[in-house]
């Protein structure tokens, strides 16, 4: 048997199966470590549970809300609106005769109707006959009148054909110029038409109120007429679940023009956005065999810079809640630090004898990019505050696209050319990288009508490892950005 | 109470029982610290190293897939946990013994007389990186194309330390032949 076989067997038989005297400190170390882990991991369950759950509670809730209560005022449902605006008319009326508090009345009168509809189509077949004595302004007659009928073969259900028609005439006059306004004479003068839908729970449209302003006031500066026409199209009226405000309406205070307000929701943004990426990359394996290579994979990285920029379409379901989406590229430049065998150093005496030799780990550094081209989706709810808005966003991210380029450590810890991967060997890196969670939330500041600046600080999960299949390090992302950019409203005023 | 056998006790520390995770490191602690033994510089890194060890497998015993050797599966954690210790404390310089060695052969029969203590000594006598190759190539029965891929080198120095290692080792036993004659 050769010699080195023989070193070999012997430390092999007597060592291999060696029990050394284990002191019983070391137990009770790994007992409290294990106890502090069990803690440490139950904290990080509940933060990441009580995280996501917020995230779904939100996004559902959002939907739920926006499918559910698309209200004329977000902080009124259809059903109260009617009572809000009673008290809400009786005290313009009784409060003075300016023209705001008529220019008010107007549209509270229209939102009036849009409740009062509700309700007759609620009662089936009866008759409404109202006579708002408190809407009675100077000259004003305000009568809302309604009448309806079950012509169901059931007899049972408010199915009825129908048409109410509502006029309504409100003559305002002026303090401060003491003008009596009339109606008549509007054709040469401006007008503007707000209509106002009603659907049913299938969607279908069933009601239609009009009004028609028209200002007749001496400067063409205020809304002083106004005349509304209820039409109820559909046979089969059930519970209706949506109302939707005027295309317009109009506010101001006495001493200014009123100011025309488009619809506060529906509107268009676009967005351009770009900024720094903090990328976190995870890497584990489930072969607990390579827990070396991960580690020196992940210990090799390191992430030189990233970035990104996007272009962002913002569509408003209603008022305050918004869906975006667009498309983002995404790049990730790092370098990662390989050891490349060792500096050997010789030292030698005078008599020129080498006495030792020592050696250094040797390193060199590589490139590495990633590049990701994403389709984001998300649901954003928006606060206001003057100039000031704030968006919580949060949706998913498909990506679209994902490519590596550069050099990474193979299974036996060597460098590789990604682009020159042996064609035999599993080609690691995944093209699809799957969907990430999105998180974001945007400050923004009105700069003018249309335009708007932002930030928006964000993280996003990858939810599935970027490696393929087969390859088993596998490495996802945690990505922290911080945006900057610009939104511009195209939606016409 | 009856003793559990190794299934009850693997599920057991699946669940995280405190008595079952005790009970696996009782029978596996004595060994696993020869290994983390023949890894380490000294004692105490090494109680270190069996440590961790134990953390890493109570940690990932879900992922045993019972398809190999428990036994088995807990050494190669502890292997890699020591080598991972090597690499995180990273012993910057490395003295390397250049001196030629002249020895006489050694008998097979002979070197049975040493105890595991003292073969533990010599392979501690060894610089780092030839005991390290020495312990994986010789008495785990890794490859070189494992070993280079665990230790970080290329395949050609872990077979020139593991020559290297043996002429050592060699030397040491002669001098403790030596001094016993």
């Amino acid at each position: 048997m050769k010699e080195k076989n023989l070193i070999d067997r012997l430390f092999k038989e007597k060592l291999y199966n060696y029990r050394a005297e284990h002191p019983e400190h070391v137990w009770d170390g790994i007992e409290k470590t294990l106890s502090d882990l069990e803690k440490t991991s139950s904290g990080t369950k509940w933060m990441l549970m009580g995280f996501w759950g917020a995230v779904v509670t939100l996004t559902i809730g959002g939907i739920f809300w926006y499918f559910s209560f698309g209200s004329p005022n977000p902080n009124l449902s259809p059903e109260d609106s009617s009572i809000a605006l009673d008290k809400k008319t009786k005290q313009k009326a009784s409060s003075s005769n300016s023209i705001l508090s008529e220019k008010q009345m107007a549209s509270d009168i229209s939102t009036a109707l849009s409740a009062n509809v509700d309700e007759a189509m609620s009662t089936s077949s009866a008759q409404i006959e109202k006579d708002n004595s408190s809407l009675r302004t100077n000259s004003t007659v305000n009568r809302i009148s309604k009448s309806g009928s079950d012509l169901s073969p059931m007899n049972g259900k408010t199915n009825m054909v129908h048409t109410n028609q509502i006029d309504q005439t409100i003559e305002a006059s002026n303090n401060t110029s003491n003008v009596s306004l009339k109606k008549n004479n509007t054709n040469d003068l401006p007008t503007k038409d707000t209509e106002t839908y009603y659907y049913n729970e299938s969607g279908k449209r069933i009601a239609t109120s009009s009004s028609l302003h028209q200002d007749v006031s001496p400067n063409n500066d205020g809304i002083n007429l106004l005349r509304s026409d209820f039409s109820i199209l559909s046979s089969t009226p059930s519970k209706f679940i949506s109302f939707r405000l005027p295309k317009s309406y109009y506010k101001g205070d006495p001493d200014d023009c009123m100011e025309m307000i488009e619809k506060p929701f529906r509107r268009q943004y676009i967005e351009l956005l770009s900024g720094p990426v903090k990328a976190n990359r995870l890497f584990y394996s489930t072969d607990s065999t390579l827990q070396n290579n991960v580690i020196n994979r992940s210990q090799s990285e390191k992430v030189k810079n990233a970035y990104f920029i996007g272009l962002r379409y913002v569509w408003n379901l209603n008022r305050d809640v918004a869906l975006k989406t667009g498309i983002t590229f995404t790049k990730i430049n790092e370098k990662m630090t390989y050891q490349d065998g060792f500096n050997v150093v010789v030292e030698t005496n005078k008599a020129g004898d080498t006495v030792r030799i020592t050696r250094d780990p040797r390193f060199k550094i590589k490139d590495n990019y990633y590049s990701f081209v994403d389709l984001p989706i998300t649901l954003s709810y928006t606060w206001r505050k003057n100039k000031f808005f704030f968006d919580f966003n949060s949706g998913l991210n498909l990506n679209l696209y994902a490519h590596q380029t550069g050099f990474f450590y193979d299974l036996y810890n060597t460098d590789k050319t990604v682009t020159a991967f042996d064609a035999s060997e599993v080609y690691p890196f995944k093209h699809f990288a799957g969907i990430s969670l999105l998180m974001s939330g945007t400050i923004g500041y009105y700069l003018g009508y249309n335009t708007s600046m932002f930030f928006e600080p964000g993280v996003r999960y990858f939810t599935t490892t970027l490696s393929s299949k087969d390859y088993p390090i596998k490495q996802k992302y945690v990505n922290y950005r911080m945006s900057i950019g610009v939104r511009y409203q195209f939606t016409k005023k | 109470m009856q003793p559990l056998n190794l299934n009850e006790i693997i599920e057991g520390c699946q669940s995280n029982d405190r008595d079952c995770q005790k009970a696996l490191y009782d029978k596996y602690a004595a060994t696993m610290l020869g290994v983390c033994q023949r890894f380490a510089r000294h004692n105490q890194e090494a109680e270190d190293m069996l440590h961790d060890g134990f953390i890493q497998v109570f940690e990932n015993i879900d992922q045993y897939n019972r398809l190999g050797s428990f036994g088995s599966w807990v050494r190669r954690l502890m292997i890699n946990t020591c080598l991972n210790h090597i690499r995180r404390f990273s012993y910057q310089k490395e003295l390397i013994g250049i001196e030629e060695m002249q020895m006489a052969r050694v008998d097979p029969e002979v070197m049975q007389q040493f105890s595991e203590k003292e073969l533990l000594k010599m392979i501690d006598k060894l610089p780092l990186g030839y005991k390290h190759v020495f312990n994986l190539y010789a008495i785990e029965g890794y490859n070189h194309r494992e070993i280079a891929a665990m230790l970080g080198i290329e395949e050609g120095t872990s077979r020139s330390q593991l020559l290297k290692a043996r002429k050592l080792l060699k030397k040491f036993i002669s001098n403790a032949l030596s001094t016993l004659i």
